[in-house]
Protein backbone atom coordinates (compact mmCIF):
# COMPACT_ATOMS: atom_id res chain seq x y z
CA UNK A 1 0.00 0.00 0.00
CA UNK A 2 2.53 2.51 1.22
CA UNK A 3 4.99 1.63 -1.47
CA UNK A 4 2.42 2.03 -4.20
CA UNK A 5 1.53 5.50 -2.97
CA UNK A 6 5.22 6.34 -2.87
CA UNK A 7 5.80 5.15 -6.42
CA UNK A 8 2.85 7.17 -7.61
CA UNK A 9 4.11 10.31 -5.85
CA UNK A 10 7.57 9.78 -7.25
CA UNK A 11 6.18 9.44 -10.74
CA UNK A 12 4.27 12.70 -10.35
CA UNK A 13 7.32 14.47 -9.00
CA UNK A 14 9.42 13.40 -11.96
CA UNK A 15 6.69 14.70 -14.24
CA UNK A 16 7.05 18.10 -12.64
CA UNK A 17 3.98 18.06 -10.39
CA UNK A 18 4.60 20.49 -7.55
CA UNK A 19 1.84 19.05 -5.38
CA UNK A 20 3.78 15.82 -5.37
CA UNK A 21 6.66 17.65 -3.75
CA UNK A 22 4.55 18.91 -0.89
CA UNK A 23 2.88 15.51 -0.50
CA UNK A 24 6.23 13.78 -0.30
CA UNK A 25 7.47 16.43 2.09
CA UNK A 26 4.51 16.10 4.44
CA UNK A 27 4.69 12.34 4.33
CA UNK A 28 8.33 12.18 5.31
CA UNK A 29 9.22 15.35 7.18
CA UNK A 30 8.72 13.91 10.68
CA UNK A 31 10.49 10.67 9.82
CA UNK A 32 13.41 12.61 8.41
CA UNK A 33 13.44 14.85 11.44
CA UNK A 34 13.47 11.88 13.82
CA UNK A 35 16.19 10.19 11.82
CA UNK A 36 18.28 13.34 11.61
CA UNK A 37 18.12 13.77 15.36
CA UNK A 38 19.46 10.26 15.78
CA UNK A 39 22.52 11.25 13.79
CA UNK A 40 23.27 14.70 15.13
CA UNK A 41 20.86 15.68 17.90
CA UNK A 42 21.16 19.29 16.75
CA UNK A 43 17.66 20.40 15.83
CA UNK A 44 18.46 23.42 13.70
CA UNK A 45 21.16 21.64 11.77
CA UNK A 46 18.73 18.82 11.05
CA UNK A 47 16.08 21.27 9.84
CA UNK A 48 18.56 23.05 7.58
CA UNK A 49 19.68 19.77 6.10
CA UNK A 50 16.12 18.58 5.47
CA UNK A 51 15.48 21.79 3.55
CA UNK A 52 18.66 21.26 1.58
CA UNK A 53 17.74 17.66 0.76
CA UNK A 54 14.43 18.71 -0.77
CA UNK A 55 15.93 21.65 -2.66
CA UNK A 56 18.48 19.29 -4.18
CA UNK A 57 15.78 16.75 -4.90
CA UNK A 58 13.91 19.38 -6.91
CA UNK A 59 17.05 20.56 -8.66
CA UNK A 60 18.09 17.06 -9.66
CA UNK A 61 14.76 15.57 -10.40
CA UNK A 62 15.40 15.35 -14.12
CA UNK A 63 18.25 12.97 -13.44
CA UNK A 64 16.28 10.72 -11.13
CA UNK A 65 15.08 7.30 -12.06
CA UNK A 66 11.45 6.33 -11.98
CA UNK A 67 10.62 3.62 -9.48
CA UNK A 68 13.25 4.59 -6.92
CA UNK A 69 12.43 4.14 -3.28
CA UNK A 70 11.69 7.64 -1.94
CA UNK A 71 12.06 6.64 1.67
CA UNK A 72 15.55 5.31 1.05
CA UNK A 73 16.52 8.16 -1.26
CA UNK A 74 15.52 10.83 1.25
CA UNK A 75 17.10 9.09 4.22
CA UNK A 76 20.32 8.50 2.38
CA UNK A 77 20.52 12.10 1.19
CA UNK A 78 19.80 13.48 4.65
CA UNK A 79 22.39 11.23 6.20
CA UNK A 80 25.20 12.18 3.87
CA UNK A 81 24.32 15.88 4.11
CA UNK A 82 24.32 15.77 7.90
CA UNK A 83 27.60 13.91 8.07
CA UNK A 84 29.17 16.40 5.64
CA UNK A 85 28.02 19.34 7.73
CA UNK A 86 29.17 17.73 10.95
CA UNK A 87 32.53 16.90 9.45
CA UNK A 88 33.02 20.45 8.22
CA UNK A 89 33.05 21.35 11.88
CA UNK A 90 31.03 24.54 11.73
CA UNK A 91 28.45 23.14 14.01
CA UNK A 92 30.59 21.06 16.23
CA UNK A 93 30.22 23.27 19.26
CA UNK A 94 26.46 23.03 18.99
CA UNK A 95 26.44 19.32 18.58
CA UNK A 96 28.12 18.86 21.90
CA UNK A 97 25.41 20.41 23.98
CA UNK A 98 22.41 18.70 22.54
CA UNK A 99 20.53 15.82 24.05
CA UNK A 100 19.17 12.64 22.61
CA UNK A 101 15.61 11.65 22.96
CA UNK A 102 16.19 8.82 25.36
CA UNK A 103 17.75 11.18 27.86
CA UNK A 104 14.84 13.55 27.69
CA UNK A 105 12.24 10.95 28.27
CA UNK A 106 12.64 10.32 31.97
CA UNK A 107 9.87 8.17 33.37
CA UNK A 108 7.43 10.13 35.42
CA UNK A 109 7.39 8.99 39.05
CA UNK A 110 4.86 6.23 39.45
CA UNK A 111 1.67 6.87 41.33
CA UNK A 112 1.07 5.31 44.75
CA UNK A 113 -1.37 2.62 43.65
CA UNK A 114 0.44 0.81 40.91
CA UNK A 115 -0.49 -2.75 40.14
CA UNK A 116 2.27 -5.28 40.02
CA UNK A 117 1.88 -5.56 36.30
CA UNK A 118 2.30 -1.84 35.74
CA UNK A 119 5.28 -1.76 37.97
CA UNK A 120 6.80 -4.62 36.09
CA UNK A 121 6.01 -2.98 32.79
CA UNK A 122 7.59 0.32 33.73
CA UNK A 123 10.57 -1.54 35.06
CA UNK A 124 10.97 -3.32 31.74
CA UNK A 125 10.60 -0.05 29.90
CA UNK A 126 13.22 1.60 32.02
CA UNK A 127 15.65 -1.27 31.54
CA UNK A 128 15.20 -1.21 27.79
CA UNK A 129 15.65 2.53 27.67
CA UNK A 130 18.81 2.35 29.72
CA UNK A 131 20.10 -0.36 27.42
CA UNK A 132 19.30 1.80 24.37
CA UNK A 133 21.00 4.81 25.91
CA UNK A 134 24.14 2.77 26.31
CA UNK A 135 24.40 2.18 22.58
CA UNK A 136 26.70 4.06 20.23
CA UNK A 137 25.22 6.48 17.70
CA UNK A 138 25.68 3.96 14.93
CA UNK A 139 23.90 1.25 16.88
CA UNK A 140 21.01 3.54 17.73
CA UNK A 141 20.79 4.49 14.09
CA UNK A 142 20.31 0.94 12.91
CA UNK A 143 17.77 0.25 15.66
CA UNK A 144 15.85 3.30 14.47
CA UNK A 145 15.94 2.27 10.82
CA UNK A 146 14.96 -1.31 11.50
CA UNK A 147 12.39 -0.96 14.25
CA UNK A 148 11.09 2.59 14.22
CA UNK A 149 11.01 2.93 10.45
CA UNK A 150 10.48 -0.77 9.72
CA UNK A 151 12.95 -0.86 6.82
CA UNK A 152 14.40 -4.10 5.49
CA UNK A 153 18.07 -5.04 5.16
CA UNK A 154 18.24 -4.01 1.51
CA UNK A 155 16.98 -0.56 2.33
CA UNK A 156 19.09 -0.18 5.45
CA UNK A 157 22.29 -1.22 3.72
CA UNK A 158 21.66 1.29 0.90
CA UNK A 159 21.08 4.11 3.38
CA UNK A 160 24.13 3.31 5.46
CA UNK A 161 26.27 2.64 2.41
CA UNK A 162 27.37 -0.79 3.59
CA UNK A 163 26.62 -4.26 2.21
CA UNK A 164 23.72 -6.34 3.37
CA UNK A 165 25.81 -8.77 5.37
CA UNK A 166 27.44 -5.95 7.32
CA UNK A 167 24.03 -4.43 8.07
CA UNK A 168 22.87 -7.78 9.39
CA UNK A 169 25.96 -8.19 11.54
CA UNK A 170 25.66 -4.68 12.91
CA UNK A 171 22.05 -5.24 13.89
CA UNK A 172 22.71 -8.68 15.31
CA UNK A 173 25.55 -7.40 17.50
CA UNK A 174 23.47 -4.46 18.64
CA UNK A 175 20.59 -6.68 19.68
CA UNK A 176 22.93 -9.01 21.50
CA UNK A 177 24.33 -6.07 23.38
CA UNK A 178 20.86 -4.87 24.32
CA UNK A 179 20.00 -8.32 25.55
CA UNK A 180 23.15 -8.49 27.63
CA UNK A 181 22.45 -5.08 29.09
CA UNK A 182 18.91 -5.78 30.18
CA UNK A 183 19.81 -8.99 32.03
CA UNK A 184 16.25 -10.27 32.11
CA UNK A 185 16.88 -12.90 34.75
CA UNK A 186 17.34 -10.37 37.53
CA UNK A 187 13.85 -9.04 37.09
CA UNK A 188 11.86 -11.28 39.39
CA UNK A 189 14.22 -10.95 42.30
CA UNK A 190 14.24 -7.20 41.87
CA UNK A 191 10.47 -7.01 41.97
CA UNK A 192 10.29 -9.03 45.13
CA UNK A 193 12.81 -6.85 46.86
CA UNK A 194 10.90 -3.74 45.99
CA UNK A 195 7.73 -5.36 47.19
CA UNK A 196 9.06 -6.17 50.60
CA UNK A 197 10.55 -2.76 51.08
CA UNK A 198 7.13 -1.13 50.93
CA UNK B 1 -3.78 -18.87 15.80
CA UNK B 2 -0.57 -20.60 14.93
CA UNK B 3 2.24 -18.77 16.59
CA UNK B 4 5.03 -21.26 16.87
CA UNK B 5 7.59 -18.50 17.19
CA UNK B 6 6.23 -17.51 20.59
CA UNK B 7 8.76 -19.69 22.34
CA UNK B 8 11.67 -17.83 20.77
CA UNK B 9 14.01 -15.72 22.84
CA UNK B 10 14.03 -11.90 22.84
CA UNK B 11 16.28 -11.15 19.84
CA UNK B 12 14.56 -13.74 17.69
CA UNK B 13 11.16 -12.40 18.60
CA UNK B 14 11.92 -8.82 17.67
CA UNK B 15 13.52 -9.81 14.38
CA UNK B 16 10.58 -12.01 13.47
CA UNK B 17 8.46 -10.11 10.94
CA UNK B 18 5.25 -11.88 11.97
CA UNK B 19 5.76 -10.99 15.60
CA UNK B 20 6.59 -7.35 14.79
CA UNK B 21 3.54 -7.05 12.54
CA UNK B 22 1.36 -8.53 15.24
CA UNK B 23 2.48 -5.94 17.80
CA UNK B 24 2.28 -3.18 15.25
CA UNK B 25 -1.27 -4.04 14.20
CA UNK B 26 -2.60 -4.65 17.71
CA UNK B 27 -5.15 -2.12 18.89
CA UNK B 28 -4.29 -2.78 22.52
CA UNK B 29 -0.77 -4.03 23.06
CA UNK B 30 -1.39 -4.71 26.76
CA UNK B 31 -4.16 -7.08 25.86
CA UNK B 32 -2.06 -8.70 23.17
CA UNK B 33 0.74 -9.24 25.63
CA UNK B 34 -1.66 -10.86 28.12
CA UNK B 35 -2.92 -13.22 25.43
CA UNK B 36 0.59 -14.15 24.36
CA UNK B 37 1.67 -14.84 27.94
CA UNK B 38 -1.41 -17.04 28.42
CA UNK B 39 -0.51 -19.00 25.30
CA UNK B 40 3.10 -19.35 26.21
CA UNK B 41 3.61 -18.73 29.96
CA UNK B 42 7.05 -20.35 30.07
CA UNK B 43 8.39 -17.59 27.81
CA UNK B 44 6.63 -14.67 29.46
CA UNK B 45 9.78 -12.74 30.26
CA UNK B 46 11.10 -12.59 26.73
CA UNK B 47 7.64 -11.83 25.38
CA UNK B 48 7.22 -8.90 27.72
CA UNK B 49 10.59 -7.43 26.79
CA UNK B 50 10.00 -7.98 23.12
CA UNK B 51 6.58 -6.31 23.08
CA UNK B 52 7.88 -3.39 25.12
CA UNK B 53 10.89 -3.03 22.82
CA UNK B 54 8.72 -2.81 19.72
CA UNK B 55 6.48 -0.34 21.50
CA UNK B 56 9.39 1.93 22.50
CA UNK B 57 10.88 1.80 19.03
CA UNK B 58 7.62 2.68 17.33
CA UNK B 59 7.05 5.63 19.62
CA UNK B 60 10.56 6.92 19.09
CA UNK B 61 9.52 9.53 16.56
CA UNK B 62 9.87 13.26 16.86
CA UNK B 63 7.34 15.58 15.36
CA UNK B 64 8.70 18.78 13.92
CA UNK B 65 6.81 21.86 15.07
CA UNK B 66 4.17 22.78 12.51
CA UNK B 67 5.46 26.32 12.08
CA UNK B 68 8.97 25.08 11.31
CA UNK B 69 7.73 22.39 9.02
CA UNK B 70 5.60 24.86 7.06
CA UNK B 71 8.39 27.41 6.84
CA UNK B 72 10.76 24.83 5.39
CA UNK B 73 8.19 23.65 2.85
CA UNK B 74 7.70 27.24 1.74
CA UNK B 75 11.43 27.74 1.39
CA UNK B 76 11.67 24.63 -0.72
CA UNK B 77 8.83 25.67 -2.98
CA UNK B 78 10.16 29.19 -3.37
CA UNK B 79 13.68 28.15 -4.13
CA UNK B 80 14.51 29.31 -7.64
CA UNK B 81 17.07 26.56 -8.05
CA UNK B 82 14.21 24.12 -7.97
CA UNK B 83 12.85 25.47 -11.18
CA UNK B 84 16.04 24.92 -13.10
CA UNK B 85 18.17 22.02 -12.14
CA UNK B 86 21.18 23.31 -14.02
CA UNK B 87 22.09 26.21 -11.78
CA UNK B 88 23.79 24.16 -9.12
CA UNK B 89 25.87 22.02 -11.43
CA UNK B 90 27.07 24.97 -13.43
CA UNK B 91 28.22 26.93 -10.41
CA UNK B 92 29.93 24.04 -8.79
CA UNK B 93 32.03 23.52 -11.87
CA UNK B 94 33.00 27.18 -11.98
CA UNK B 95 34.04 27.12 -8.35
CA UNK B 96 36.25 24.12 -8.25
CA UNK B 97 37.67 23.34 -11.64
CA UNK B 98 38.12 26.50 -13.62
CA UNK B 99 39.93 28.62 -11.10
CA UNK B 100 41.24 31.22 -13.54
CA UNK B 101 37.85 31.98 -14.95
CA UNK B 102 36.40 32.08 -11.49
CA UNK B 103 38.98 34.64 -10.43
CA UNK B 104 38.25 36.79 -13.43
CA UNK B 105 34.55 36.64 -12.78
CA UNK B 106 35.23 37.55 -9.21
CA UNK B 107 37.24 40.61 -10.17
CA UNK B 108 34.57 41.85 -12.52
CA UNK B 109 32.00 40.95 -9.94
CA UNK B 110 33.77 43.14 -7.43
CA UNK B 111 33.60 46.12 -9.75
CA UNK B 112 29.94 45.63 -10.38
CA UNK B 113 29.44 45.24 -6.66
CA UNK B 114 31.24 48.50 -6.01
CA UNK B 115 28.92 50.48 -8.17
CA UNK B 116 25.86 48.65 -6.97
CA UNK B 117 26.88 49.00 -3.37
CA UNK B 118 27.38 52.73 -3.77
CA UNK B 119 23.89 53.14 -5.08
CA UNK B 120 22.59 51.02 -2.22
CA UNK B 121 24.48 53.08 0.31
CA UNK B 122 23.35 56.35 -1.20
CA UNK B 123 19.82 55.11 -1.18
CA UNK B 124 20.11 54.01 2.44
CA UNK B 125 21.14 57.48 3.52
CA UNK B 126 18.55 59.34 1.49
CA UNK B 127 15.72 59.05 3.97
CA UNK B 128 17.07 59.41 7.49
CA UNK B 129 15.51 57.42 10.30
CA UNK B 130 12.51 59.43 11.34
CA UNK B 131 11.89 60.35 14.93
CA UNK B 132 8.20 59.64 14.79
CA UNK B 133 6.71 57.15 12.41
CA UNK B 134 7.58 53.70 11.28
CA UNK B 135 7.16 53.43 7.53
CA UNK B 136 7.62 51.34 4.43
CA UNK B 137 9.04 53.13 1.41
CA UNK B 138 8.30 51.28 -1.82
CA UNK B 139 10.49 51.29 -4.91
CA UNK B 140 8.35 53.99 -6.55
CA UNK B 141 9.13 56.25 -3.59
CA UNK B 142 5.66 56.14 -2.06
CA UNK B 143 5.63 56.10 1.74
CA UNK B 144 3.30 54.02 3.87
CA UNK B 145 3.13 55.02 7.51
CA UNK B 146 2.76 52.18 9.99
CA UNK B 147 0.59 53.20 12.89
CA UNK B 148 1.44 50.35 15.20
CA UNK B 149 4.49 48.93 16.91
CA UNK B 150 5.67 45.32 16.51
CA UNK B 151 4.08 44.54 13.17
CA UNK B 152 5.01 41.77 10.74
CA UNK B 153 5.81 43.14 7.30
CA UNK B 154 5.76 40.32 4.80
CA UNK B 155 7.30 40.48 1.30
CA UNK B 156 7.09 36.75 0.92
CA UNK B 157 3.37 35.95 0.95
CA UNK B 158 2.43 37.02 -2.57
CA UNK B 159 4.38 38.55 -5.39
CA UNK B 160 3.59 42.19 -6.04
CA UNK B 161 2.14 42.64 -2.58
CA UNK B 162 3.35 43.61 0.85
CA UNK B 163 1.19 42.23 3.62
CA UNK B 164 1.28 43.92 7.03
CA UNK B 165 0.08 41.88 9.95
CA UNK B 166 -0.42 42.36 13.67
CA UNK B 167 -0.43 39.06 15.53
CA UNK B 168 -1.64 37.00 12.57
CA UNK B 169 -4.44 39.34 11.46
CA UNK B 170 -3.91 41.41 8.33
CA UNK B 171 -3.72 45.17 8.95
CA UNK B 172 -2.92 46.28 5.41
CA UNK B 173 -2.13 44.93 1.97
CA UNK B 174 0.00 47.23 -0.15
CA UNK B 175 0.38 46.82 -3.90
CA UNK B 176 4.03 46.76 -4.86
CA UNK B 177 4.58 46.14 -8.54
CA UNK B 178 7.65 48.07 -9.58
CA UNK B 179 8.68 48.15 -13.23
CA UNK B 180 12.12 47.14 -12.17
CA UNK B 181 12.11 44.50 -9.48
CA UNK B 182 15.65 45.30 -8.48
CA UNK B 183 14.74 48.70 -7.16
CA UNK B 184 14.99 49.18 -3.45
CA UNK B 185 12.37 49.18 -0.77
CA UNK B 186 12.99 50.23 2.78
CA UNK B 187 11.52 49.78 6.22
CA UNK B 188 12.23 52.54 8.71
CA UNK B 189 11.81 51.94 12.43
CA UNK B 190 11.90 55.06 14.62
CA UNK B 191 13.20 55.24 18.14
CA UNK B 192 10.78 53.64 20.56
CA UNK B 193 9.63 50.88 18.18
CA UNK B 194 10.49 47.46 16.84
CA UNK B 195 9.31 45.92 13.59
CA UNK B 196 9.64 42.54 11.94
CA UNK B 197 10.22 42.09 8.20
CA UNK B 198 10.05 38.92 6.14
CA UNK B 199 11.97 39.38 2.91
CA UNK B 200 11.06 37.88 -0.42
CA UNK B 201 13.34 34.85 0.10
CA UNK B 202 11.75 34.06 3.46
CA UNK B 203 14.57 35.56 5.51
CA UNK B 204 13.26 37.05 8.74
CA UNK B 205 14.66 40.29 10.13
CA UNK B 206 13.76 41.69 13.53
CA UNK B 207 14.59 45.42 13.44
CA UNK B 208 15.41 47.19 16.68
CA UNK B 209 14.56 50.79 17.54
CA UNK B 210 16.12 53.50 15.40
CA UNK B 211 16.93 51.21 12.49
CA UNK B 212 16.48 51.04 8.79
CA UNK B 213 16.67 48.19 6.32
CA UNK B 214 17.03 48.65 2.56
CA UNK B 215 16.37 45.71 0.26
CA UNK B 216 14.96 44.81 -3.16
CA UNK B 217 11.31 43.72 -3.25
CA UNK B 218 12.49 40.60 -5.04
CA UNK B 219 16.02 39.26 -4.83
CA UNK B 220 17.49 38.62 -8.23
CA UNK B 221 20.95 37.81 -9.49
CA UNK B 222 23.40 35.68 -7.60
CA UNK B 223 23.39 37.27 -4.20
CA UNK B 224 20.95 38.74 -1.73
CA UNK B 225 22.19 42.09 -0.53
CA UNK B 226 20.54 44.35 2.02
CA UNK B 227 21.70 47.51 3.76
CA UNK B 228 21.25 48.01 7.49
CA UNK B 229 21.51 51.08 9.67
CA UNK B 230 20.94 50.36 13.35
CA UNK B 231 20.36 46.86 14.67
CA UNK B 232 18.77 43.75 13.24
CA UNK B 233 18.46 40.08 14.12
CA UNK B 234 18.60 37.98 10.97
CA UNK B 235 17.35 34.45 10.44
CA UNK B 236 18.49 33.84 6.88
CA UNK B 237 16.83 31.30 4.62
CA UNK B 238 19.45 28.88 3.49
CA UNK B 239 20.47 29.10 -0.14
CA UNK B 240 23.95 27.81 -0.83
CA UNK B 241 23.99 29.41 -4.27
CA UNK B 242 23.06 32.93 -3.25
CA UNK B 243 24.91 34.33 -0.26
CA UNK B 244 23.07 36.81 1.91
CA UNK B 245 25.02 40.01 2.50
CA UNK B 246 24.25 42.60 5.13
CA UNK B 247 26.04 45.83 4.35
CA UNK B 248 26.36 48.60 6.88
CA UNK B 249 28.29 51.84 7.17
CA UNK B 250 31.10 50.00 8.90
CA UNK B 251 31.07 46.29 8.25
CA UNK B 252 29.73 43.84 5.68
CA UNK B 253 28.46 40.48 6.85
CA UNK B 254 28.18 37.60 4.39
CA UNK B 255 26.31 34.39 5.09
CA UNK B 256 24.63 31.45 3.44
CA UNK B 257 21.89 30.56 5.87
CA UNK B 258 22.13 31.17 9.54
CA UNK B 259 21.03 33.24 12.53
CA UNK B 260 22.94 36.28 13.61
CA UNK B 261 22.69 39.78 15.00
CA UNK B 262 24.18 42.89 13.40
CA UNK B 263 24.58 46.21 15.20
CA UNK B 264 25.71 49.33 13.35
CA UNK B 265 24.29 52.44 14.99
CA UNK B 266 25.87 55.65 13.79
CA UNK B 267 26.08 57.07 17.30
CA UNK B 268 27.73 54.06 18.91
CA UNK B 269 31.43 53.33 18.99
CA UNK B 270 31.22 49.65 18.23
CA UNK B 271 29.53 47.89 15.34
CA UNK B 272 29.14 44.17 15.80
CA UNK B 273 28.08 40.91 14.17
CA UNK B 274 27.12 38.17 16.62
CA UNK B 275 26.64 34.66 15.34
CA UNK B 276 23.97 32.40 16.79
CA UNK B 277 24.38 29.50 14.39
CA UNK B 278 25.94 28.68 11.05
CA UNK B 279 28.97 30.52 9.73
CA UNK B 280 29.43 34.08 8.56
CA UNK B 281 32.26 36.23 7.32
CA UNK B 282 32.74 39.88 8.21
CA UNK B 283 34.81 42.56 6.56
CA UNK B 284 35.07 46.31 6.70
CA UNK B 285 32.81 48.14 4.32
CA UNK B 286 34.37 49.80 1.29
CA UNK B 287 37.61 47.93 1.75
CA UNK B 288 36.97 44.94 -0.41
CA UNK B 289 40.38 44.85 -2.00
CA UNK B 290 42.43 45.86 1.00
CA UNK B 291 41.33 43.72 3.88
CA UNK B 292 40.58 40.08 4.19
CA UNK B 293 37.26 38.89 5.52
CA UNK B 294 37.24 37.32 8.98
CA UNK B 295 35.16 34.25 9.70
CA UNK B 296 33.26 33.90 12.93
CA UNK B 297 31.89 30.81 14.57
CA UNK B 298 28.79 30.39 16.72
CA UNK B 299 29.36 31.95 20.11
CA UNK B 300 31.77 34.49 18.68
CA UNK B 301 31.27 38.10 17.75
CA UNK B 302 33.14 40.36 15.42
CA UNK B 303 33.46 43.92 16.69
CA UNK B 304 34.39 46.89 14.61
CA UNK B 305 35.55 49.95 16.47
CA UNK B 306 34.68 53.14 14.67
CA UNK B 307 37.43 54.87 16.66
CA UNK B 308 40.47 52.83 15.62
CA UNK B 309 38.83 51.23 12.56
CA UNK B 310 39.82 47.69 13.41
CA UNK B 311 37.99 44.39 13.32
CA UNK B 312 38.32 42.06 16.27
CA UNK B 313 36.87 38.62 17.03
CA UNK B 314 35.93 37.72 20.59
CA UNK B 315 34.19 34.88 22.41
CA UNK B 316 31.00 36.27 23.85
CA UNK B 317 27.83 35.29 25.61
CA UNK B 318 25.46 35.35 22.63
CA UNK B 319 22.42 35.92 24.78
CA UNK B 320 23.69 39.33 25.86
CA UNK B 321 23.51 40.51 22.28
CA UNK B 322 20.31 38.97 21.03
CA UNK B 323 17.93 39.01 23.97
CA UNK B 324 16.51 42.36 22.84
CA UNK B 325 14.42 40.54 20.29
CA UNK B 326 12.59 38.86 23.14
CA UNK B 327 12.03 42.13 24.96
CA UNK B 328 14.96 41.93 27.35
CA UNK B 329 18.15 43.92 27.39
CA UNK B 330 20.83 41.82 28.93
CA UNK B 331 23.82 43.76 30.20
CA UNK B 332 27.03 42.48 31.66
CA UNK B 333 29.52 44.82 33.24
CA UNK B 334 28.71 47.80 31.07
CA UNK B 335 28.78 51.46 32.12
CA UNK B 336 25.55 53.30 32.82
CA UNK B 337 26.28 55.50 29.79
CA UNK B 338 25.85 52.49 27.48
CA UNK B 339 22.65 51.37 29.18
CA UNK B 340 21.29 54.86 28.75
CA UNK B 341 22.07 55.11 25.01
CA UNK B 342 20.19 51.85 24.56
CA UNK B 343 17.19 52.82 26.66
CA UNK B 344 16.98 56.23 24.99
CA UNK B 345 16.73 54.61 21.60
CA UNK B 346 14.37 51.98 22.67
CA UNK B 347 11.87 54.28 24.36
CA UNK B 348 12.61 57.38 22.35
CA UNK B 349 13.16 59.52 25.45
CA UNK B 350 15.77 62.00 26.60
CA UNK B 351 17.82 60.98 29.65
CA UNK B 352 20.32 63.34 31.19
CA UNK B 353 22.78 62.40 33.91
CA UNK B 354 24.16 65.11 36.16
CA UNK B 355 27.31 63.47 37.47
CA UNK B 356 30.00 62.18 35.16
CA UNK B 357 31.17 59.51 37.60
CA UNK B 358 27.64 58.15 37.74
CA UNK B 359 27.89 57.47 34.02
CA UNK B 360 30.87 55.23 34.66
CA UNK B 361 29.01 53.02 37.15
CA UNK B 362 29.17 49.44 35.89
CA UNK B 363 25.91 47.51 35.59
CA UNK B 364 25.02 43.88 35.05
CA UNK B 365 21.65 42.24 34.73
CA UNK B 366 18.48 42.01 32.74
CA UNK B 367 16.30 44.93 31.90
CA UNK B 368 12.75 44.11 30.87
CA UNK B 369 11.93 46.45 28.02
CA UNK B 370 8.41 45.37 27.33
CA UNK B 371 7.02 47.57 30.11
CA UNK B 372 6.69 51.22 30.85
CA UNK B 373 9.66 53.62 30.58
CA UNK B 374 8.91 54.88 34.10
CA UNK B 375 9.55 51.38 35.49
CA UNK B 376 12.79 51.11 33.57
CA UNK B 377 14.06 54.43 34.90
CA UNK B 378 13.08 53.42 38.43
CA UNK B 379 14.89 50.16 38.03
CA UNK B 380 18.04 51.83 36.76
CA UNK B 381 18.08 54.49 39.46
CA UNK B 382 17.67 51.85 42.12
CA UNK B 383 20.53 49.86 40.62
CA UNK B 384 22.98 52.76 40.51
CA UNK B 385 21.58 54.31 43.69
CA UNK B 386 20.59 57.68 42.39
CA UNK B 387 17.38 59.66 42.19
CA UNK B 388 15.47 60.70 39.13
CA UNK B 389 13.20 63.53 38.16
CA UNK B 390 10.93 64.02 35.24
CA UNK B 391 11.04 67.71 34.34
CA UNK B 392 8.65 67.06 31.46
CA UNK B 393 7.11 64.21 29.49
CA UNK B 394 9.79 62.11 27.77
CA UNK B 395 12.59 63.80 29.71
CA UNK B 396 14.42 62.22 32.62
CA UNK B 397 17.12 63.62 34.82
CA UNK B 398 19.31 61.38 36.98
CA UNK B 399 21.44 62.73 39.82
CA UNK B 400 23.27 61.52 42.90
CA UNK B 401 21.60 61.51 46.30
Amino acid sequence: MEEKADLYLWENLLNGDNNALSDIYKRYVDDLYSYGLKISGNESLVKDCIQEVFIRLMANRKNLVAGSNIHVYLFKSLRSRLLDEMRSGNRRSEILNTKTRFEEEENSPSVEAVTIQNEEQSHIKKKLQTALEGLTEKQREIIFLKFTEGLNYDEISTILGIDKASARTLLYRTLKLIKANIKMKGLILFLFMRYFKK
Amino acid sequence: MENNFLNSEFTELITNDDFVRMVKDAQDTDKLLNDLVMQCPQNSNDLKYAVEFIRIAREDKQKMQTADSERILKNIQNNPVGKDGRTILFRRLANSKVAAIALLVLAIGALVMFSKQDSLKQFAHKNEVSQNDAMIVLSDGSKHILNENELDINYNSKEGEVVVQKEESVVATIKNEPKNKREFNEVIVPYGQRQHVVLNDGTSVELNAGSKLVFPAVFSGNNRTVYLIGEGYFDVTKDSNRPFIVKTDFIDVKVYGTEFNVTAYKDEELASAVLVEGSVSVKQSDKILKKQALFIKPGEACFYSTVNEELEIKDIDVDLYISWKDGIYNFKDVPLSYVITRVKKYYNVEITVENADLLETKLSGKLLITGDIEEVIQYISRAVECRYEKPKEGNYFLSKY
